[in-house]
């Protein structure tokens, strides 16, 4: 599973870009068809991740692609 | 079929007769890409030089280059782009932030705005759909509140809105347009154009893909630059700390280099004791945590918080020109006033940065004795008085009061006021101006040859080796080119802080022009290589000069510096002394006029020039205006 640190996360959305590029068969960017979403409250600067059950640790991939996309380090690959 | 890399529509609003038109994105970005390359061509295609910035039929367009909403770093830059309120020339104004992105999901890649609604209304953006929406409950909001009003009424917190605060709506000039409450696209006055078509915001929520033309290649050029990111250690700065990440470790040379005009610019250096107490280190207690605008892998927008005291106050924002605006130019080193007073500016729709430029002038005008306090509604303007800036920015964002007297600009209320006071009112081309320009040399020319006028978000550069900045060698040339790489930036939606991929220095870089010509190429099946990507820049630079001869009526006597700059030095630190010499400046000019292949003697540019960029439509406008030299 795919491990999360909102933390970590400063809420740019690559992560939904990348996991849209999966989902796509690499041909497009659409969070809507993202497994994964980040949420922030602009009252608090509290982000919110999460990953829904589409998810499919990037099969395919060599590495889910939300991971490697990251640039934060809030998103871990859980052995 | 939809292109790849677009929203693929073009959404045109006539606010007066509230029709709503659409028409297809590659009209115009097959030549000239998107974003503020688009915006250039319509504007000036379209609009009357009869028309005055604040009329109904002036037009205000909302740009989004084809690489926004991608996995290419950087790109979430909205360019705005207008008739000046300041100069009567073109306006142009940039912001980044989720709205633009969330903008191209909706199904549109640029809006056109003309008109004035009857009542206030806001533009709902969704999925191909597009309407006007009834906001006279959100008129007089704060941009904070307008923002949580729509997310509540839409029952969405990923509703992504740009708007205007009660600055925008009192048609302030220095109003500005903000998107996700934080993100300014300052100058110009967009704000104050908005705010005349009776338009509050536009939010935008969609789920519609942004499709990729060669998929493979592209992910390896998002891969390239990502790895070139990585390599250089202000990336990691920007991530840990935020811009005052990045201050506090070039400290001192950025602030001695003259980019913060102190006391409304009487000089350009401050006691290194008032800048340890709002720079860097000193800052960052009040961090509570970095923010990224979309699809940004260094993120640099700190949330700030000063937990209690009279400048309580939380929220997104801390720029490096806060420290200019709310401390230099005002000689106030409290922090935790300059925070709220960045976050006050947020609010009420104001850019801090213009509204600073006529608050020092009118601290300098009470120093001198032109204003009492009879004038200023009982305020005491001294120097350091931060209360007095707090309540100023108030007042001007509702044009209350004294506050009203300075709503037209640094160069409407010193002719106003007269009594001399025109001699440091510190505008370029009429647009207030906050850069200090004396010395760093290519910052300067950068900043005052801008066809949107007295920025520094254009030509200017900027190297961190003092004598490489105090040199006027090879500026035209400089300018010249870094003119050209951020119409690239500014046309595919990718920051300026780009310059991650290359250096310290704000300079154009073949490196980061091939990254860009890369990703666009495989995002959109374009064929865009370094040269011709750079033609296009020099195209739409030449189309905004030709928008700012037409419409301004300006020539050579406007690019020159406020005369405060012009006639005053440097008068302490280590640059004591340093000023903008005459000779130099002329020698410049003329080179600089060359390189474009412009008439030296006018400014203007030539027939032949326009017609070998492929613009003599645009020639024959300016030959029928005889604007040609």
């Amino acid at each position: 599973m795919i491990l999360l640190d909102p933390q970590k996360c400063q809420g740019c959305r690559m992560c939904e870009s990348a996991c849209s590029f999966h989902h796509t068969g690499h041909r497009m960017f659409n969070p809507s068809r993202s497994s994964t979403r980040v949420s922030r409250d602009n009252d608090t600067a509290v982000v919110t991740l999460s990953i829904d059950s589409t998810c499919d640790l990037c099969e395919g991939e060599e590495t889910p692609l939300c991971v490697k996309y990251c640039a934060y380090g809030a998103r871990k690959v859980s052995r | 079929m939809k292109p790849h890399g677009y929203a693929g529509r073009i959404l045109r609003v006539d606010l007066t007769e509230e029709r709503i038109t659409e028409e297809p994105t590659m009209k115009y970005a097959e030549r000239y890409v998107g974003g503020r390359g688009v915006n250039a061509r319509v504007l000036f295609d379209e609009l009357s030089p009869s028309t005055m910035p604040l009329d109904p039929e002036n037009m205000l367009l909302f740009g989004v280059g084809p690489l926004v909403g991608t996995l290419s770093p950087f790109c979430s830059r909205v360019s705005i782009d207008t008739k000046s309120t300041f100069t009567g020339g073109v306006g142009s104004a940039n912001c980044g932030g989720h709205f633009g992105a969330e903008m191209k999901y909706a199904g549109y890649d640029s809006l056109v705005i003309t008109g004035r609604a009857e009542n206030p209304v806001y533009l709902w953006l969704s999925d191909g759909e597009a309407e006007l929406v009834d906001a006279g409950g959100l008129w007089g909001k704060t941009t904070w509140d307008t923002e949580r009003a729509i997310r509540s009424s839409r029952n969405d917190n990923e509703v992504r809105v740009i708007g205007i605060g009660p600055a925008g709506e009192n048609q302030v000039k220095s109003a500005c347009i903000l998107s996700d409450r934080a993100k300014a696209a300052g100058g110009s006055g967009v704000g104050a154009v908005m705010g005349s078509k009776n338009l509050k915001a536009v939010a935008a929520r969609g789920s519609l893909p942004v499709t990729v033309a060669e998929p493979e290649r592209f992910i390896e050029a998002v891969d390239a630059a990502r790895k070139k990111i990585e390599q250089f250690p202000k990336a990691k700065l920007y991530r840990k700390d935020g811009y005052y990440g990045v201050e506090s470790v070039y400290g001192s040379p950025a602030w001695e280099a003259g980019f913060r005009p102190v006391r409304n610019g009487q000089d350009d250096y401050w006691d290194p004791e008032k800048i340890k107490r709002v720079a860097g280190d000193t800052i960052k207690p009040y961090r509570k945590k970095i923010l990224a605008c979309f699809g940004c892998p260094v993120g640099c927008m700190p949330w700030m918080v000063v937990p209690d005291g009279p400048y309580k106050v939380e929220g997104e924002g801390w720029w490096n020109n806060s420290s200019n605006s709310f401390c230099t130019r005002v000689d106030c080193d409290n922090p935790e006033a300059a925070i709220k007073a960045h976050l006050l500016t947020n609010q009420l729709g104001l850019d801090g940065d213009n509204a600073s430029v006529v608050i020092g002038w009118a601290f300098e005008c009470y120093e001198k004795g032109l204003l009492t306090k009879k004038d200023t509604d009982g305020l005491e303007l001294t120097w350091g008085n931060h209360d007095a800036v707090i309540t100023l920015l108030e007042k001007l964002a509702y044009r209350e009061g004294f506050g009203g007297f300075l709503a037209d600009g640094v160069k409407t209320a010193a002719e106003r006021l007269g009594g001399g006071s025109e001699e440091f009112a510190v505008h370029i081309k009429g647009q207030d101006s906050v850069d200090g320009i004396r010395v760093s040399k290519g910052w300067g020319f950068g900043v005052v040859t801008s066809p949107a006028a007295g920025r520094h978000l254009r030509g200017a550069i900027h190297s961190f080796s003092p004598e490489r900045f105090l040199s006027y060698d090879d500026v035209p040339w400089r300018v010249y080119m870094q003119e050209q790489y951020k119409a690239i930036l500014d046309m595919t939606g990718t920051c300026l802080y780009n310059n991650g991929l290359l250096s310290w220095e704000t300079e154009a870089s073949g490196h980061a022009a091939h990254h860009l010509a890369e990703l666009t190429s495989s995002l959109t099946g374009m064929d865009l290589d370094v040269e011709r990507f750079m033609r296009i820049g020099l195209q739409v630079h030449n189309l905004e000069k030709a928008f700012n001869t037409l419409h301004g009526g300006f020539t050579r006597r406007d690019d020159y510096p406020p005369k405060r700059y012009w006639e005053e030095s440097v008068k302490s630190g280590p640059y004591a002394g340093e000023h903008i010499d005459h000779e130099e400046w002329e020698r410049m000019l003329d080179e600089y006029y060359g390189l474009h292949g412009w008439d030296p003697g006018t400014g203007w540019q030539t027939k032949e020039t326009l017609v070998s960029l492929g613009l003599t439509g645009v020639a024959d406008r300016l030959e029928a205006a005889e604007r040609l030299p």
